[in-house]
């Protein structure tokens, strides 16, 4: 009995070493890239720092500074229109374009409106992005061209405080909504079959199919897509910087943007790290909120 | 057996991670000489690293005109080329030199000096510039007074000088023809300059020709200021000017360009500006000599020069370079050497045979006419003596950061010009009394 204890433990103790080395290299990345990073943004905003000169203890001072910083309002404020308007666009309109491919009877061309909607989310941002700024150049972009050609005045897509939004949302489209479509188009690909011919013998219409049985079976992926698209909202940076550089003004400095700026080009990486910090617990506030009010509308029941 | 394969894939995926790492460290530590090694240490055996703003097809030139020294010292010279701005660039310079990275010199724009020394990324070059006094003092013989004041702060010696720039008005001389519009003189004004503007503005088969494009950076945008008796900030870097009345007048003007009489395009992010000249959309740039590369490249010559309109007068602003010696070098003598090696002929004329204006007098007024344009080039050198250094306070990220916001505010947004500079003078003002 002694014995078999005892081989037991040693195979346990075993499979404890094996197991933590097989879990080593995530573990140590995580602590590396994560953990580390994560430890340093909470106790960076204590400090001024540059990289180069020691860090000198500043107490509270960043966190005074963020609060009475009027640019903060502005970039917070910037960084929400962004919420307002890129987070239904992509979780509604993602969901519209899966259910319409997904209704593509035929394979290959359902297969290939997959592809064309997917393509440009493996394009790389910056030069996609760079590429669209001279399309929407106010006087030589060949957008304003043909509006020109049909006799329309030309439109300020990238100099109108108002119209920058209009541009950064037609390329955030174009761009990525072939991510929620994915999401989407799995999700729905799961909702079995039988369910839409019982509404069908029911009597039910494609409205009808789509209201009351598609988007309540489909609820946990809306859910994830919400949460996914708000929390990558919320750290905007590519298409402003690329498209717009933050203007015209501070019209579309987002707070990435804004980290960006202050950290790296400022070299104030205590003061970027403080900005860092308010957008974390941000964004943690509204994805815990979303996770509470999951209950009121995600089904996980398919029963 | 399996228990012990597994153990052994466990353990060679552990290894595996640490393994990823590279060797710098091990060239780090071969670098590292201790002082008594030092004198020892042959110069073949020593490689100085160079940071060089600019793109990697301007390398080959770099490494081209490095050779000289390489072959007459023996050294290896790594030149590290980083694209960008020069705020991204000395970002990257802090990165680098955080990292670990020994960085021996450094290529700097003037609006880098104070943030180098008040960073303790440079240090002084005296003990060596005392050594060779002769070198040294040749060289800045040559090199217009102002132009080499910058690189003294607080009493010591931060460099050599290599090249600078001015900011003068470039016009595409094909356009100026087609408009009926003569070369104006030196001392032409505003109303000329508006009159000028207005006679090269038109549309072409549906597309708008502009007069100018609105200068769009910090460096020429103080350059306009400097005409109108004014500048971002006091000389002293002590207290914000932006907000001045002749301050305010300019940037109402550059408003009113674009808005009120529509003879210049709003700046937008990622259109060239110099491109534009080239290809005829604009028929006037403020720019220094760095727009040669592109003209070159293009084979454009239809380019004359002028001074910057005189509002209230005509003082010519710079901007200036050279090599710095960082306080991170093992081998300060070496770096020293190659820094004044680089100020010298031998390098000013192999690599600034086309863009920056060379800082040694002999050479800039050697080698800037000798590509045979643009028209009046002469005006890149002249009056150096007296020209005036653009504002570079140590928070120049910062200060040049605030310009920008409030110029695309007025242009761009078209917000009000004396409450947007007030509020940018409010936050400069903040950013100088850190310093």
């Amino acid at each position: 009995m002694t014995k078999k204890i005892s081989v037991f433990k040693k195979k346990q103790r075993w499979d404890n070493i094996s197991g933590y080395l097989f879990l080593s290299p995530a573990l140590i990345a995580f602590v590396i890239f994560i953990a580390i990073p994560i430890i340093m943004t909470l106790v960076l905003p204590l400090f001024n720092y540059n990289l180069i000169l020691p860090a000198e203890f500043v107490g509270l001072d960043n966190f005074k500074d963020f609060f009475a910083d009027e640019d903060m309002a502005i970039v917070f404020g910037n960084t929400s229109k962004f919420l307002l308007i890129l987070t239904p666009m992509h979780c509604i309109l993602g969901l519209i374009l899966a259910y319409m491919v997904q209704r593509v009877k035929h394979t290959a061309l359902r297969n290939i409106f997959r592809g064309v909607i997917y393509f440009p989310s493996i394009v790389t941002t910056a030069s996609v992005a760079i590429a669209f700024t001279y399309m929407f150049s106010t006087d030589s972009g060949f957008i304003n061209y043909y509006l020109r050609q049909l006799g329309l005045n030309n439109v300020p897509w990238l100099t109108d405080s108002n119209m920058v939004y209009v541009t950064i949302a037609i390329f955030s489209f174009w761009k990525f909504i072939g991510t929620t479509f994915l999401y989407y188009f799995i999700g729905l690909n799961n909702i079995p079959e039988s369910y839409y011919e019982s509404a069908r013998i029911d009597g039910a219409g494609p409205v009808q199919i789509f209201t009351r049985i598609t988007v309540p079976l489909v609820t946990p992926v809306i859910f994830f897509v919400v949460i996914i698209t708000t929390i990558g909202v919320f750290q905007i940076f590519n298409e402003p910087y690329f498209i717009t550089n933050g203007g015209p003004g501070v019209s579309t400095t987002t707070v990435a943007l804004k980290i960006y700026r202050v950290a790296f080009q400022q070299n104030n990486i205590g003061y970027g790290a403080t900005v860092a910090l308010g957008l974390f617990i941000l964004i943690m506030m509204v994805t815990v909120i979303q996770y509470l009010m999951q209950n009121k509308w995600v089904v996980y029941d398919y029963e | 057996m399996k228990k012990v394969l597994m153990l052994a894939i466990a353990a060679a995926m552990a290894v595996s991670l640490f393994g990823c790492r590279g060797d710098s460290d091990d060239d780090q530590t071969e670098k590292k000489t201790p002082g008594t090694e030092k004198e020892e240490q042959v110069k073949e055996d020593i490689q100085l690293k160079l940071t060089w703003l600019g793109l990697d097809m301007n390398k080959e030139k770099l490494d081209r005109s490095l050779k000289p020294f390489v072959d007459e010292t023996g050294m290896k010279v790594e030149a590290v080329y980083i694209p960008g701005n020069w705020e991204e660039y000395f970002t990257k310079i802090q990165t680098m030199i955080a990292g670990g990275e020994v960085v021996d010199n450094a290529y700097v724009a003037i609006e880098g000096f104070e943030m180098f020394r008040h960073m303790g990324l440079a240090q002084p070059v005296d003990k060596f510039a005392e050594k060779n006094k002769e070198q040294v003092e040749e060289l800045f013989s040559d090199v217009p007074k102002g132009v080499a004041a910058p690189f003294t702060m607080d009493g010591k010696l931060y460099g050599f000088p290599t090249s600078y720039n001015n900011v003068v008005i470039h016009f595409n001389t094909k356009l100026l023809k087609e408009a009926g519009v003569e070369l104006p003189q030196a001392d032409w004004g505003k109303e000329e300059f508006l009159e000028i503007c207005k006679k090269l503005t038109k549309e072409v088969d549906g597309v708008k020709q502009y007069a100018l494009s609105i200068p769009n950076g910090n460096f020429m945008i103080e350059a306009w200021l400097r005409n109108n008796g004014t500048g971002f900030m006091t000389p002293d870097f002590a207290k914000s000017t932006i907000n001045s009345e002749e301050s305010i007048e300019i940037f109402q003007l550059f408003q009113d360009l674009v808005h009120k009489y529509g003879y210049a395009p709003i700046p937008e992010p990622n259109v060239d500006p110099i491109q534009q000249l080239i290809d005829g959309k604009t028929a006037m740039g403020s720019w220094g000599r760095w727009p040669m590369d592109e003209y070159e490249n293009n084979e454009f010559k239809d380019v004359a020069l002028q001074y910057i309109p005189s509002f209230k007068e005509n003082r010519v602003q710079f901007g200036v370079d050279g090599i710095f010696v960082t306080s991170k070098t093992k081998h300060y003598d070496e770096a020293c050497e190659m820094a004044l090696w680089m100020a010298s002929d031998k390098f000013v004329r192999e690599y600034f045979t086309i863009g920056n204006i060379p800082a040694r007098t002999s050479l800039a007024e050697e080698l800037v006419p000798i590509p045979g344009y643009p028209a009046n080039n002469e005006i890149f050198y002249k009056g150096a003596d007296t020209a005036v250094a653009v504002s570079s306070p140590v928070g120049f990220a910062k200060t040049a950061s605030i310009t920008m916001e409030a110029f695309s505010k007025i242009v761009v947004g078209k917000e009000d010009v004396k409450k947007t500079l007030d509020n940018a003078a409010e936050k400069m003002d903040a950013v100088l009394a850190k310093y």
